[in-house]
């Protein structure tokens, strides 16, 4: 008896059903599983097919180039028939320019976009501290941008070639020294200001310099009178040679060397250039400040903690149109008589407050959910 | 022996103030606070100079000036005779209403949505994607204004609704069984007179919501200690609503309820038929390929006999059998009608209302739909999963285990969200929708020119109004946190 009825061999393995591999079985999983599912998905599409049926002739018969939106109307009307309606780009063409910069003069267009190619390579080295490779990345996309825009913007030849002598100098620093493109980053500030609002180069300068007197004081008299008075020293120094050294010192040297951009007032800064102006200052001065409420705000000290919580819940509790009426309204108010403030500059101050209270504030959502014991 | 952790006993130097931990907040908050002072005296003392500079004083007295500005919404009495103090209190009013609307609007649409984004249908949850990412990248303002011209630009003017001299239909009609009608100066709404039938309707309702509550109440007590439930959430639902139903079809003339629930009867038994035909023709489908026809056919053929045949057959119906079966309301209505250039009767609610209402709704619904999401998600999949294991089912396991522990999640945030919808009603100056920033901080300050006192005045408004807000949410917030005991 030796019969048996196993296999002695395997079967070789069947392809899976239909319904089970390939697309069908992603639409079956993903779309129809359920009635309900099914359902879901017609209403989504018609959804969809209505969204596009309403819009497409609009975007199809879109017009890009007329003087005027009666000729916008006629174009469309003469080549989709009486009654089409159609988009009007022309006017967005027309206004791209103030759209991007408000009122800056065009011939000085090259100077915004100048500041906004290096404001990435300063903020590179804070992203990617000393990783040359990022750093490599991130200067060779903002040659890139200054090459292609600059272009664009009709920017004379001496700043084509400055910017290009720039950037390179950048690569080239990189290669060798990564860590010491933070010192972009520290005098970003200052060029930026210079290149937006222009005026004597000096002034900038000596500006910075008077960071330069801090450290100097700081350094000199700390042997003497210990760390935390020199600091007090350096920075009383600071101050009183930005009060009243700086803006003589600023026209002497002016008179003797005259170099400086047009200066441009802050009222003809308008587009998308107020926007980044606003948002990245608003953005780097309230970090510092947020985190200074934060700390307040957890703070054992009954005064701090006071002060810290009524001015978060002050600011959060109105709204910021309000804190932007006070800075065009209120604040000569309350500086003295006679101060008269850049309005951009009012405008940075309640953005800053703004924003560094809602830092402030975190997540208050995340700790509490969890158990107090974890 | 002396104990080698004693105090030093030598006497108080003045050198402790900052290096001994003991003493040092104190200086922190002396200078702190010794500093704070001399910001807010150099503040007043700024102002004062400043005020008696331009020969202003400090002084509310103008409030009770006459206004002389007119406001489109108003929901308290108001002429331009008013005083500015009245004009004040309808623009808050304003705010307050459109805030409400807005913030209940954006709560329903933003938990559907956060919960349609989770759904394991494909289409859907990226179709809600898109909407979330689109609504929170662009800002507020633009959509505001958006809905707004949408609104008055591709609506119709009110000559449109008239009947052509050809003898033509119009161009356009009202809505909602000729109770509405949306021009391009605003939606007309009918709105009901009150009288024994309006108090007939409003006793229904409430009564029916109180015994649903009440009948809700008993349910939920008897599943928790007996482990039944006597009445399902279905009964409960029609016990809220039917009765209030029932008032409106009966009292809407017996024609239309004979008519109204033989065209629901037929309906019904139209899609039923089409089921059943359907599942006998695709009894040989596989499973999933009969079940996608039939949902298709159920929806496309019911669509059609909804909206093709069964409109002509009842009109046929009824026409042959000379009878009226319009809908006739139970309370009588006061029906915009069009006299003039213009529709008279009921209330106008301006665009710029609408408009503020769909806007913040959408706007908000993309935030709060977020917070939705993440609160289902923060609920780890053993909770479901154990549920499942239990036999619960989708619906209960929601119910019963993730939703009660992603509220928890969910109320901090949402909290915020319903102060930023208050808050940014503000932007309602874009469209015109006059609110106490329109009132008190626009006209109002622009005519008396006193900036100090208007300012400071809607300031403390807002504040105490998200304060409120915030002490009402931190209350309910208390109640569903987790109890540490």
């Amino acid at each position: 008896m030796d019969q048996h009825f196993a296999r002695t061999e395997m079967l070789p393995p069947m392809a899976p059903p239909i319904t089970e591999r390939g697309a069908v079985k992603w639409l079956r999983e993903n779309l129809f599983s359920t009635p309900f599912n099914i359902a879901l998905t017609l209403a989504g599409l018609a959804a969809i097919v209505w969204l596009i049926a309403a819009s497409l002739p609009w975007w199809l018969n879109s017009v890009w180039t007329a003087s005027s939106l009666t000729e916008c109307r006629q174009i469309v009307e003469a080549s989709a028939g009486p009654g089409a309606t159609g988009a009007c780009w022309a006017m967005i063409r027309e206004w791209w320019g103030a759209f991007l910069f408000g009122f800056y003069p065009p011939d000085q267009w090259w100077r915004p976009i100048l500041a906004f190619g290096f404001l990435f390579a300063a903020l590179a080295p804070v992203l990617f501290s000393g990783q040359k490779r990022n750093l490599t990345i991130v200067l060779g996309a903002v040659a890139a941008f200054l090459l292609v825009t600059l272009y664009l913007a009709a920017a004379p030849g001496l700043v084509f070639a400055a910017a290009i002598l720039v950037v390179a100098a950048l690569l080239a620093l990189v290669q060798v020294m990564p860590g010491k493109l933070i010192w972009v980053t520290l005098i970003y500030p200052a060029l930026c200001f210079w290149l937006l609002w222009g005026g004597p180069i000096w002034s900038p300068i000596v500006a910075m310099a008077g960071f330069g007197v801090l450290y100097a004081v700081f350094r000199l008299a700390s042997p003497f009178i210990g760390l935390a008075p020199a600091a007090g020293a350096g920075v009383v120094a600071a101050v009183l040679w930005w009060l009243y050294l700086d803006a003589p010192l600023v026209s002497e040297i002016q008179s003797a060397l005259p170099f400086g951009l047009q200066s441009i007032n802050s009222d003809q800064f308008g587009g998308f250039l107020l926007a980044i102006v606003i948002g990245v200052t608003g953005i780097s001065f309230s970090l510092p400040i947020g985190i200074l409420l934060a700390l307040g705000r957890q703070s054992d000290m009954l005064i701090v903690k006071t002060l810290s919580v009524g001015f978060i819940e002050f600011i959060r509790g109105v709204p910021l149109i309000t804190l932007l009426f006070t800075a065009s309204l209120l604040l000569q108010y309350f500086l003295p008589p006679g101060t008269n403030f850049d309005i951009i500059l009012r405008v940075i101050i309640l953005v800053t407050f703004f924003a560094a209270a809602y830092r402030a504030e975190g997540s208050p959502g995340g700790p509490a959910a969890l158990p107090r014991g974890q | 022996m002396a104990m080698a952790t004693d105090a030093p006993k030598d006497g108080f130097r003045l050198s402790m103030l900052v290096y001994d931990t003991r003493y040092r907040s104190y200086t922190i908050q002396v200078v702190v606070l010794v500093l704070f002072a001399m910001a807010v005296a150099w503040l007043l003392n700024n102002t004062a100079q400043n005020l008696a500079a331009r020969g202003k004083e400090f002084n509310f007295g103008f409030l009770w000036q006459r206004a002389g500005y007119d406001i489109g919404q108003q929901l308290i009495p108001y002429t331009n005779d008013s005083t500015h103090f009245r004009a004040l209190l309808v623009g808050l009013i304003n705010t307050l209403v459109v805030a409400f609307v807005g913030c209940i609007f954006a709560t329903i649409l933003g938990v559907l949505i956060g919960v349609l984004r989770l759904s394991k249908n494909w289409l859907v949850s990226r179709l809600m994607t898109v909407y979330v990412e689109m609504f929170r990248n662009v800002p507020l303002l633009l959509w505001i204004l958006l809905s707004y011209v949408l609104l008055s630009e591709t609506t119709p003017a009110p000559n449109a609704f008239k009947p052509k001299a050809s003898g033509e239909a119009p161009d356009a009609s009202m809505m909602l069984w000729d109770s509405m009608a949306v021009t391009n100066r605003g939606t007309n709404v009918a709105l009901p007179i009150a009288g024994w039938e309006l108090w007939t309707v409003l006793a229904v309702l409430v009564g029916s919501l109180v015994t649903a509550w009440f009948v809700n109440r008993t349910s939920v007590r008897r599943l928790q200690e007996e482990g039944v439930d006597p009445v399902s959430g279905w009964t409960i639902l029609a016990i809220a609503v039917l009765p209030t139903l029932a008032v409106f079809v009966i009292g809407a003339g017996w024609m239309f309820a004979v008519g109204f629930l033989a065209r629901l009867a037929l309906l019904g038994l139209v899609l039923i038929g089409v089921w059943t035909a359907l599942r006998v023709a695709t009894a040989a489908f596989p499973v999933f390929l009969g079940q996608i026809v039939r949902v298709v056919g159920v929806v496309v053929l019911g669509g059609i006999w909804l909206f093709m045949i069964g409109p002509v057959l009842w009109t046929t119906v009824f026409d042959s059998l000379n009878l009226d079966p319009s809908f006739q309301s139970f309370v009588p209505m006061e029906v915009p009608v069009l006299k003039g250039f213009n529709f008279q009767g009921g209330i106008l609610v301006a665009h710029s209302f609408t408009a503020m209402v769909v806007a913040l709704t959408l706007y908000t619904a993309a935030f709060i739909a977020e917070i939705v999401r993440a609160g289902i998600q923060a609920i780890s999949r053993g909770q479901s999963e154990a549920a499942f294991a239990l036999g619960l089912r989708p619906g209960r396991t929601m119910n019963l285990i993730i939703l009660p522990q992603a509220l928890r999640v969910i109320i901090p945030p949402l909290i915020s969200q319903y102060l930023n919808l208050t808050k940014n009603t503000s932007l309602g100056i874009a469209v015109s929708y006059l609110d106490l920033r329109g009132t008190l901080g626009g006209i109002t300050l622009n005519q008396t020119g006193r900036e100090l006192e208007c300012m400071l005045l809607m300031m403390l408004i807002y504040l105490t109004i998200s304060l409120t807000i915030s002490a009402l949410m931190n209350m309910y917030n208390r109640s569903v946190q987790l109890k540490a005991r």
